[in-house]
């Protein structure tokens, strides 16, 4: 469902620093990769320009969402077509409340789809099994998208997100980091309930402690902005024990990149 | 129409009679100093109709008869208490005048050079140019002016010594019009410090004072003003202070007595990453009114400004506040914080504060804060409950509210000049002088 | 509930949804302003001779003041001479009930979406439709009445209750209070009059709903609110305009007497013509809105969403003078394009243990230029006075102004006064963030911007929030990208 070919791209005002430097990625239907990485080496930005922000600039490479080109196409028509992105620092929208902000959402992308939208009773329903699952409390709902949350909150409030928007292809940039254990269990649960045959789940992430619970079908090593091995899960727990020394030097580079996009 | 009469107060005739008298014996273009006075005598004084002059009846001045300056005897002893210590180089000036037995300019580091406006204006008729075409004391000033320091750094050069201006108004005639113009000019790179002291020893005088500051970039002034007043003395004063590329200015203003005290800043930010601080407290009481007027024009992107004033509003006091923010169109990542706070310590005091913001450019953090208040009744109980009496309390809490501004002077001894100033105001302020 | 994404995609193609005109035969007096248009428009109302007396003393006044030119937005001379003063619809005989008005005018409010039958109206509101300078209808008139509340145009209080007009009128805004209100007292046509009597709790919202439709005429209406002891009433008005090339003159006054312990909420939702995109026509809205909280713990509360106008001064008041009364002023006012608002309020405490609260929103696009002006001032004898001031503004692109001048006059040292204002825009994240979750950048401006205004449009009845947010919604199209 997600192609990428040889993705070359940049920080649009800095012409010198190229990221990412030739990425190739498929993701099928049904399969949750892992793309691991050490600071610095370009996995925020992939997940940026998967979901259409601005101030990235691709140089070179395609990338193809179910036979579209993903790159043509704006960011809210990347996610009616059915793309997600959990944040690694989700956005506070003071004034907002969390729960209109997300039917508004929904009923968007329904609406761009032909769907009937969701009434408001139907949609409370829906929304409040959901929370329960990802464990976000009912007067967060009603709360200010995300203001006032804790990092733990912020991250089950883009879980539950998920769950509600039902895409097809999630992408979680670091969804564990600010997590503790208890957090990040709930949330692993709230993913693995969302695999499905026709879903692809992309977890990007620093550390192997999320594939503990996130178990994935592929692991990829991500380094000066290639992917330098892929393996199965167990490609994960190597990379625990050994650091990415090796994965760095292989890439025949010597030390992370200065973090860009932290 | 009659909107510019009730927007203009005819100076009396006593101005004419005293240019008349003294425009033989000034320095400078005869033509230019002319030029001054039929600018002044066109624009006349504000009404409270502008707006700028609100809250301030200009009247008494209007119809005043100014006299000259008259030579006084000042020692050093008078300026006892007000003399900077340490490696301080000073020109003091009485009722307008250079007294060169006071100053002492010997020694001067290499890239300074500070001589006086008489010294300078044949040479240099930009000094009494028009730095406000519109306000009429600054016309004024350009007609009048003959005293005054003109210091400029040169590039590169960070002076060690201490540059003060003390400026003394010494007789009993209240109506004596002293003019002053000071220009302060810093080079690319340089620093300095400077402290500016005004002085009114005798009954009272009227003091018209404009200063113009210009720091280019990278270069840094850090300035310290003390002004002490009578019950029936009048200072005006504007500073026009231009500020460029990663360059800084900074001034902290503490003022204690003055029928009528006004004083006026225009800035401008002129080069990206500029800093701009303007600090400043006022106490006035029985009658006093004192004004502080900024603006900061924000013209260039990622500056950045403070402006932190306090008020002490004690029996009889009158404050004004009104400081503006004006932030250009291509003054992006603009930062500027204004915050004016007042206490209010008398049924009959009054405070009238204005803080504004005119804004143009969409990336920016603008924010102001304005309070008034009375002292925080459980702060009193806590230092009453300490066994200090309420006097005291009253006087401490007082001294440390205003004490957040009075640390933003750069000189100790500054700091020294300014807690004895405000403890002299204070009821039962005499029992903390020994803190000081 | 309809959603901000509903409504643009609902008026996508529309400029200005209100901007049709009325072909109707009206009655309309001739340009010009002096003593006989005054005397013609009194007579036309048949008034009583105190108020045309009144009316010329209105105009002597006024022909001693200048147009004030302190605001911020520019505005040259006008012409008064080339204004109407009188403008009404032609009719034989006054309608005797709803059914007789007519057909035209009928249709006109049907395409506003506020039709005249009480059956059809939102439930629980009363309306009274004032039509160019008369008020052409109100409805639920005889309902109000088993309460003894009095809710009908002023041309008719005049004549039904004339004691309490007398008593009233002028009482909060002196004739010569400023040029525009001394304009209105002259020559002012028509407006609503309310009167709740003690004790009475008005059991629907009061609402008025003026629309300028001839051309070349300004709309001078008065509206007088008085609120018994004890009582309570909750107005609303909403207006709209034709869309024209020439600009239109708008100067109404509102006065509101709160006696003890009443309360009155008054809500706008001002949506007049504000000119095209490059600054052609409009509306120029100038009026004076004033309220007395005469009585001991007594409250004003004034609520306002201004979206329309080319030009707006306004400036809804409280005199605080009963003790432990409240004055409340919360405020959204967005321009877009050329538009100019200078708009804010003033808190006047003169009783004891008076309080205030001022919360402005202001939004900024295109190339507009806005304007908070806020006075709170603090007389001797208001012990224990409070004041709470907050006051942001967004700007939206880097082609419009904002500016915030407030004044805090002080005379007493037991006031607590406190004032806050801050300046942002919406940022790029939070744009990013909705256009991720499947939202389009036009809906997320109007979902951030009613986040931002949230505070004052929880202070809506609920019927007006609902239009109220189509409104800050529509008012912002095309004001990105």
């Amino acid at each position: 469902m997600l192609k990428i070919t040889n993705l070359h791209a940049r920080i649009e005002d800095e012409p010198e620093g190229e990221i990412l430097k030739g990425l190739d990625l498929q993701v099928n239907p049904g399969e949750v990769h892992a793309i691991m990485g050490p600071n610095g080496s370009g996995k925020s930005t992939l997940a940026y320009i998967l979901s259409g922000r601005d101030g990235y600039e691709v140089t070179e490479g395609s990338v193809s969402f179910e036979g579209d080109d993903l790159l043509e196409m704006e960011p809210e028509e990347r996610a009616a077509a059915g793309v997600f992105l959990a944040f690694q620092y989700p956005i506070e929208i003071p004034g907002v409340a969390n729960m209109y902000f997300l039917r508004t959402a929904l009923n968007a992308i329904k609406k761009t789809r032909g769907e009937p939208e969701v009434d408001a009773a139907t949609f409370m329903k829906m929304l409040r099994q959901h929370a329960e699952v990802v464990g976000v409390r009912s007067d967060l709902l009603k709360r200010d998208v995300n203001a006032g949350f804790s990092g733990g909150e912020k991250k089950r409030n883009e879980i539950l997100q998920m769950a509600i928007l039902q895409p097809k292809l999630a992408i979680l940039d670091e969804t564990d980091s600010g997590l503790d254990i208890d957090a990040l269990r709930t949330v692993a649960d709230g993913v693995n309930q969302l695999r499905s045959p026709d879903r692809g789940i992309v977890v990007i992430t620093h550390y192997q402690r999320l594939l503990d619970y996130i178990v994935p079908d592929h692991v990829h090593v991500l380094v000066g902005g290639k992917i330098v091995r892929s393996g199965d899960k167990s490609l994960a727990l190597e990379l625990e024990e050994k650091g990415y020394g090796e994965a760095l030097a292989a890439a025949g580079v010597a030390s992370p990149e200065p973090a860009l996009n932290a | 129409m009659t909107t510019t009469a009730i927007r203009r107060l005819e100076p009396a005739s006593g101005y004419a009679l005293l240019f008349d008298r003294l425009k033989g014996g000034l320095a400078g273009s005869g033509a230019a100093r002319a030029s001054s006075f039929k600018r002044f005598a066109e624009l006349g004084f504000p009404t409270t109709r502008t707006e700028a002059w609100k809250y301030t009846n200009l009247k008494p001045l209007a119809e005043v008869a100014p006299s000259a300056p008259v030579p006084a005897e000042v020692s050093l002893a008078d300026l006892d208490g007000y003399l900077l210590t340490g490696d301080v180089r000073r020109l003091v000036f009485v009722n307008g005048h250079l007294a060169p037995d006071l100053s002492d300019i010997a020694r001067l580091p290499s890239g300074l050079r500070v001589k006086t406006l008489l010294e300078c204006v044949e040479a240099e008729a930009s000094l009494l140019a028009d730095v406000d075409a519109d306000r009429a004391l600054t016309a004024l000033n350009a007609a009048f002016a003959q005293g005054g320091a003109v210091i400029e750094v040169e590039a590169g050069v960070t002076i060690d010594p201490v540059i003060q201006l003390i400026f003394v108004d010494a007789g009993d005639d209240a109506a004596m019009l002293t003019n002053v113009r000071n220009r302060v000019s810093l080079a690319a790179g340089a620093r300095l410090r400077m402290a500016e002291t005004h002085l009114v020893l005798g009954t009272g005088s009227i003091t018209n004072v404009v200063n113009h500051f210009n720091v280019a970039d990278e270069a840094e002034l850090l300035s310290d003003k003390v002004q002490i007043g009578t019950k029936a003395s009048r200072a005006f004063g504007q500073s026009v202070i231009q500020v460029g590329k990663n360059a800084k200015f900074g001034q902290t203003t503490i003022g204690v007595g003055g029928a009528l005290v006004r004083n006026e800043s225009l800035a401008k930010l002129e080069g990206p990453h500029g800093d701009l601080d303007l600090n400043g407290t006022y106490v006035p009481e029985g009658g006093e009114q004192v004004d502080t007027v900024i603006r900061v024009e924000h013209l260039a992107p990622n500056c950045e400004s403070n402006q932190f004033y306090k008020g002490v509003l004690l029996s009889g006091g009158h404050g004004v506040f009104a400081g503006k923010i004006f932030v250009d169109q291509v003054a992006q990542k603009t930062n500027a914080y204004q915050q004016n706070d007042n206490l209010m310590l008398s049924r009959d005091a009054e405070i009238d504060t204005k803080p504004e913001l005119e804004i143009y450019a969409d990336d920016v953090k603008c924010s102001h804060g304005a309070t008034v208040g009375e002292l925080d009744e459980t702060g009193l109980f806590y230092l009453r409950s300490r066994g200090i009496d309420r006097q005291t309390a009253e006087a401490i809490l007082t001294f440390a509210f205003a004490g957040e501004v009075v640390e933003r002077l750069h000189h100790e001894d500054s700091q020294h000049q300014a807690r004895r100033a405000l403890l002299g105001r204070l009821r039962g302020g005499d029992k903390l002088m020994e803190l000081v | 509930m309809a959603t901000a994404l509903e409504t643009v995609e609902a008026y996508t193609g529309h400029e200005y949804k209100y901007g049709f005109y009325t072909d109707i035969e009206t009655d309309t007096a001739p340009p010009g302003l002096d003593e006989d248009i005054v005397r013609f428009i009194s007579a036309k109302k048949n008034e009583p001779e105190w108020l045309t007396e009144w009316r010329l003393q209105a105009l002597r006044r006024f022909r001693d003041m200048e147009q004030p030119e302190w605001q911020k937005p520019e505005v040259g001379e006008i012409d008064l001479q080339a204004i109407s003063y009188y403008s009404a619809p032609t009719q034989k005989e006054a309608p005797k009930s709803l059914d007789d008005i007519d057909p035209e005018i009928r249709r006109t409010y049907e395409k506003l979406g506020i039709p005249i039958e009480e059956q059809k109206m939102l439930a629980g509101v009363a309306v009274d439709y004032v039509f160019d300078s008369v008020s052409v209808a109100t409805t639920f008139k005889a309902k109000l009445k088993e309460l003894g509340i009095i809710f009908c145009s002023m041309s008719e209080a005049v004549h039904d209750h004339p004691e309490l007009v007398r008593k009233y009128l002028g009482s909060v805004v002196p004739q010569g209070d400023n040029y525009f209100a001394a304009l209105n007292s002259a020559v002012f046509s028509d407006g609503s009059f309310v009167y709740v009597p003690k004790g009475v709790r008005c059991p629907m919202e009061l609402s008025t709903y003026f629309r300028i439709n001839a051309a070349g005429t300004g709309q001078f209406e008065r509206t007088l609110i008085i609120a018994d002891e004890g009582s309570y009433v909750s107005y609303l008005e909403g207006c709209t305009a034709p869309q024209r090339d020439e600009h239109q003159l708008h100067a109404a006054v509102v006065e509101l007497i709160a006696l003890d312990d009443a309360e009155i909420k008054y809500s706008t939702v001002q949506n007049w013509y504000p000119g095209d995109h490059e600054g052609k026509g409009g509306v120029y809205n100038f009026v004076t809105k004033r309220g007395l909280c005469r009585g001991k713990r007594s409250k004003i509360s004034w609520t306002q969403v201004e979206t329309g106008s080319a030009i707006t001064w306004k400036y809804p008041s409280c005199v605080l003078q009963g003790d432990d009364s409240i004055g409340e002023f919360y405020s959204v006012a967005v321009t877009n394009h050329k538009q100019q608002a200078d708009t804010g309020t003033k808190m006047i405490h003169i009783g004891k243990n008076t309080r205030s609260r001022i919360v402005s929103k202001g939004i900024s696009a295109g190339r507009a230029d806005q304007t908070y002006r806020g006075l709170v001032r603090v007389l001797k004898g208001a012990e224990g006075a409070r004041n709470y001031t907050q006051c942001d503004s967004m700007l939206i692109g880097d082609k419009c102004g904002a500016h915030t001048v407030p004044y805090i006059e002080v005379k007493n040292p037991s006031a607590k006064v406190e004032h806050e204002a801050t300046t942002s825009k919406i940022s790029d994240d939070q744009l990013f963030y909705c256009r991720a979750r499947g939202i389009s950048e036009e809906d997320a401006v109007a979902l951030v911007v009613n986040g931002f205004c949230r505070e004052v449009m929880d202070e809506l009845p609920m019927e007006f929030a609902v239009e109220a947010r189509k409104l800050l919604a529509i008012s912002l199209e095309g004001s990105v990208g």
